[in-house]
């Protein structure tokens, strides 16, 4: 791909402090919003795939309701933005972007640089996250008329919830791309990869509000899946945005995603750690 | 081994060329292909288990939606949890029938890609036969046994019973379902001789048949009912078919004796695909690759 | 056995845009690139022939190769083998035909050699006895036995090859295509590739016609050369006569024995007299002289002799015109010399 190669003709970027980086990761995250284009097929696909699915959700939830109104607090109309958005945000998670350039850089071996400097490494993976949520953006904003019809959508629900929206997207990315970044680093260990992450994709979405509220899972499941990161990167955002998470409820929330975010990003430097010892180990 | 032996055993050549190969030729021949194919799998044996889950993940994701939805709500478009059960076992059972033999269609793209195909059109056997026992993928399995459990649980749970008749009726639904899902992956799989990356159409199909195929189509709304009964047949791959079973055919749109012509609407649907393959292929070799 | 007549081969591709939304005008636009692959190109192949047929990248070989074994179908012509229209009766035609292409096997990847040329022969419907006496004997001629048991994934480009060779033979088809088999194999198997293609046509009178970059290989086994470029044949005939005709001269390579010093050297002039002239060289080596001479008008002997009388030679060797450097000039020049 050319974008990587491109990315790799950048210098070291590691051997300067973070905060010294800002233009060249602006540069890193343009280009990977170029790349993006170039994965446009793709996303194109999984965005019509999502299409589908709001369709199909809005369809069988109206039937739910119709059956026995008033299980859920939330109206029908209300439910629908909010599978709307929540969709919308599951496919604008870069699992599959994070896993191919992860890949990328152990192929080419460039990662061996990151093993010294994992602070130079970070940075640029948040800003190649940053260019492809700006082709996703771009993206969306195209097929709007066409996802607005699948499914429905409105403003979010007053403007405190459109600012606490915009925080708890934030880590909510930063939840999913953390988590993306440690599947990926499955690699290490299995061939299996591939399989895996479609597997987790599956798991993942079902676990993490966009097909059912949380408020719906029944019994045992519903406190599995409050105590798993899942809920936090699409239940909270998109109740938020719709209103049902609202006042402090949604600011504890919100913490529970910061604490998220400190716990992955914790194990995943321990999971990069116990990588980059095997890949040495190995000779890569 | 001496000259004059090789000269004795070497048998006289006719002048004319060749006869076109037998039907029952062909036959044999496709039988030896697909067992060397079997045995090819038969090493894969660790990936087994994370094709086995995926299948159990990706048929069976919309099975957990619908047990968890319907363990607060009482039905959906009328259908409660057994009846919904049998029409979903109804149709990954099809699903997992049109997958085992056809699922090399998949590889077709890459094939034609980098030149693996030409050699198809240089054996004396139909090509797409050979695409199809090429080798066997392990994953199709996991397909399999996901519909086997749900079938299982699916029976229990609505209380079947599973007479001669029964039995025939689902068979003959299961079969024609897979046909129309096996003449949707041919007729898109053609494609791959005409544009380069086919597979993001498959995928897209194939995510919609598994969302809109496991449901009661008369919840999506009049409009969408009417194309995928008689445009795209998506009604007579299972909801028709478990209708009939669970004998629910209210609001199904059509009489539920039809049910019993989802094997002839599957064959009719499969043989035209089959001629879009052929005329697709003969649009392969006017421009090559 | 092979009839060819004015085969005309365009690939048309719609022209690739540029600027805004390039993939998607690209998918709607009517314009068209129209490349003319092979052009006109007649010729008749006898049955037990061999034919080199050979052209630089891009020539057409390839193309001519795939309409031939039915692969592609031409814009406009005749082709017919055996009787039968190739791309018309394609499984008719694959009854009568091997097919080696150098880089990709036909042999099933997982599993053993052995099960591969099994296969081969029911999808042939070779009975049973023919098929086991075929099989010992390919297995001795190609020396496969070692590695029969080994899965095609596992197996050398070499070993790989000679089981192309043998599925490709195995069903004794009239005729034999080779597109590049001896490209990337070592000395030895090539050798041995070559050996197994002059036996089988020897001794089954197989057609066979060879696309090769290889040039040796094409003067060691060709009776006949079709050279190929631009989709055009530019010659048809045997290889003797291409070298006779567009490369006429042999170079004797003449040391003088002397002390280092030149006390008469050579020149020009002197030579002409007996129908030869000096090839410049470096002159890193001043006992050193090339000398060109055409064949057919000048004896070489005659020529040894008369510089033996007026030199003092200590040694002499003469290098024959190879059919690989005439073939680079007409590559290069991109035609025929006139």
């Amino acid at each position: 791909m050319t974008a990587v190669a491109m990315t790799t003709d950048l210098p070291p970027l590691a051997a300067r402090p973070w905060w010294r980086q800002w233009g060249a990761l602006r540069h890193v995250a343009r280009l990977r919003t170029a790349a993006m284009f170039a994965y446009r097929n793709t996303m194109l696909l999984f965005l019509g795939v999502s299409i589908v699915q709001i369709f199909m959700l809005k369809k069988v939830w109206g039937a739910l309701y119709a059956a026995r109104p008033g299980v859920l607090s939330i109206p029908l109309a209300d439910l629908i933005v909010y599978l709307t958005i929540a969709n919308l945000i599951v496919w604008s998670f870069p699992t599959h972007t994070v896993s191919r350039y992860l890949r990328e850089r152990i192929r080419e071996g460039s990662v061996v640089f990151d093993l010294v400097r994992p602070v130079g490494f970070v940075p640029q993976l948040v800003a190649q996250l940053v260019g492809t949520l700006g082709g996703a953006l771009l993206i969306i904003v195209i097929a709007l008329p066409v996802v607005a019809l699948a499914g429905s959508l409105s403003l979010p629900a007053g403007a405190q919830a459109a600012g606490m929206f915009a925080v708890s997207l934030l880590c909510a990315y930063g939840i999913a791309g953390l988590l993306s970044m440690m599947l990926s680093m499955v690699a290490f260990w299995t061939l299996e990869i591939d399989g895996l992450t479609m597997l987790y994709v599956l798991v993942a979405s079902f676990l993490s509000g966009a097909l059912v509220p949380v408020a719906v899972f029944p019994g045992a499941l519903r406190t599995v899946v409050e105590w798993l990161p899942f809920q936090a990167t699409t239940y909270v955002p998109a109740s938020i945005y719709v209103g049902s998470l609202a006042g402090s409820e949604a600011w504890r929330a919100i913490g529970l995603q910061l604490a998220w975010v400190v716990i992955l990003g914790l194990a995943a430097a321990l999971m990069w750690r116990r990588a980059m010892r095997r890949v040495v180990v190995q000779g890569g | 081994m001496s000259v004059a032996d090789a000269v004795a055993t070497t048998p006289v050549r006719a002048e004319a060329a060749p006869l076109r190969p037998t039907v029952a030729e062909s036959a044999s021949v496709t039988w030896a292909l697909i067992k060397a194919a079997l045995r090819g799998a038969a090493q894969y044996r660790l990936n087994f288990i994370l094709a086995a889950l995926m299948g159990i993940a990706y048929q069976g994701s919309g099975f957990a939606f619908i047990a968890v939805v319907l363990s607060r709500f009482p039905s959906i478009g009328g259908w409660t949890f057994p009846e919904i059960a049998v029409l979903y076992a109804l149709r990954v059972l099809a699903h997992a029938t049109y997958l085992v033999p056809l699922y090399m269609l998949n590889e077709l793209d890459d094939l034609v890609r980098n030149g693996t195909f030409d050699r198809f059109l240089l054996r004396p056997l139909n090509p797409l036969i050979q695409v199809l026992t090429r080798r066997f993928s392990v994953n199709t399995l996991g397909d399999v046994l996901t519909a086997i459990g749900i079938l299982i649980f699916a029976s229990s749970i609505a209380h079947l019973t599973w007479t001669p008749a029964h039995i025939l009726f689902a068979a003959s639904a299961v079969l024609g379902g897979a046909l129309i899902e096996g003449a949707l992956a041919v007729s898109i799989s053609s494609l791959s001789f005409r544009f380069v990356e086919v597979w993001p159409a498959r995928y897209l199909v194939d995510n919609v048949l598994l969302n809109f195929g496991s449901y009661p189509l008369s919840v999506f709304g009049f409009v969408a009912q009417w194309v995928m009964t008689w445009i795209l047949p998506v009604a007579f791959i299972a909801w028709v078919p478990a209708a009939v079973i669970l004998n629910h055919t209210g609001g199904l749109g059509v009489s539920g004796a039809i049910a019993w012509l989802a094997p002839v609407v599957g064959a009719v649907w499969f043989a035209l695909s089959y001629q879009f393959w052929r005329h697709e292929l003969k649009n392969y070799a006017s421009t090559g690759n | 056995m092979i009839r060819v007549e004015g085969l005309t081969k365009e690939f048309t591709r719609p022209k690739r845009q540029t600027g805004h939304l390039a993939g998607l005008r690209t998918l709607v636009t009517r314009e068209v690139e129209r490349t003319t692959a092979v052009d006109d190109v007649s010729f008749d192949i006898q049955s037990g022939e061999m034919v080199g047929y050979i052209g630089p990248n891009g020539a057409g070989k390839s193309t001519t190769i795939k309409i031939m074994t039915g692969i592609l179908v031409p814009t406009s012509g005749t082709v017919e083998v055996g009787g039968v229209v190739p791309w018309k009766d394609r499984q008719r035609n694959a009854l009568q035909i091997g097919v080696v292409f150098g880089q990709r096997t036909q042999l099933w990847w997982d599993l053993p050699l052995k099960d591969s040329l099994d296969l081969i022969a029911t999808l042939y419907r070779m009975p049973p006895e023919v098929y086991r006496k075929q099989f010992d004997r390919f297995v001795d001629m190609l020396d496969m036995a070692e590695f029969l048991d080994r899965p095609v994934r596992q197996l050398s480009l070499g070993q790989r090859m000679r089981g192309d060779l043998a599925a490709a033979m195995l069903y004794q088809p009239r005729i034999l295509y080779l597109d590049e088999p001896t490209i990337g194999l070592d000395v030895v198997a090539k050798a041995t590739m070559r050996d197994f293609i002059e036996e089988v046509n020897r001794e089954h009178g197989t057609t066979v016609v060879l696309t090769t970059h290889d040039i040796a290989d094409v003067e060691r086994l060709c009776s006949r050369v079709i050279l190929i470029d631009h989709g055009r044949v530019l010659y048809d005939g045997t290889p003797t006569e291409l070298k006779q005709r567009y490369a006429p001269h042999r170079t004797l390579i003449v040391r003088v024995a002397g002390d280092g010093e030149q006390t008469d050297p050579m020149t020009d002039a002197d030579v002409a007299a007996f129908g030869a002239e000096i090839v410049p060289d470096d002159g890193a080596d001043p006992d050193l002289v090339r000398l060109r001479f055409e064949g057919g008008r000048t004896a070489a002997s005659d020529l040894i002799a008369a510089l033996a009388a007026r030199y003092s030679i200590a040694d002499v060797s003469i290098v024959e015109p190879d059919l690989e450097g005439v073939v680079r000039q007409i590559y290069l020049r991109q035609g025929l010399p006139e």
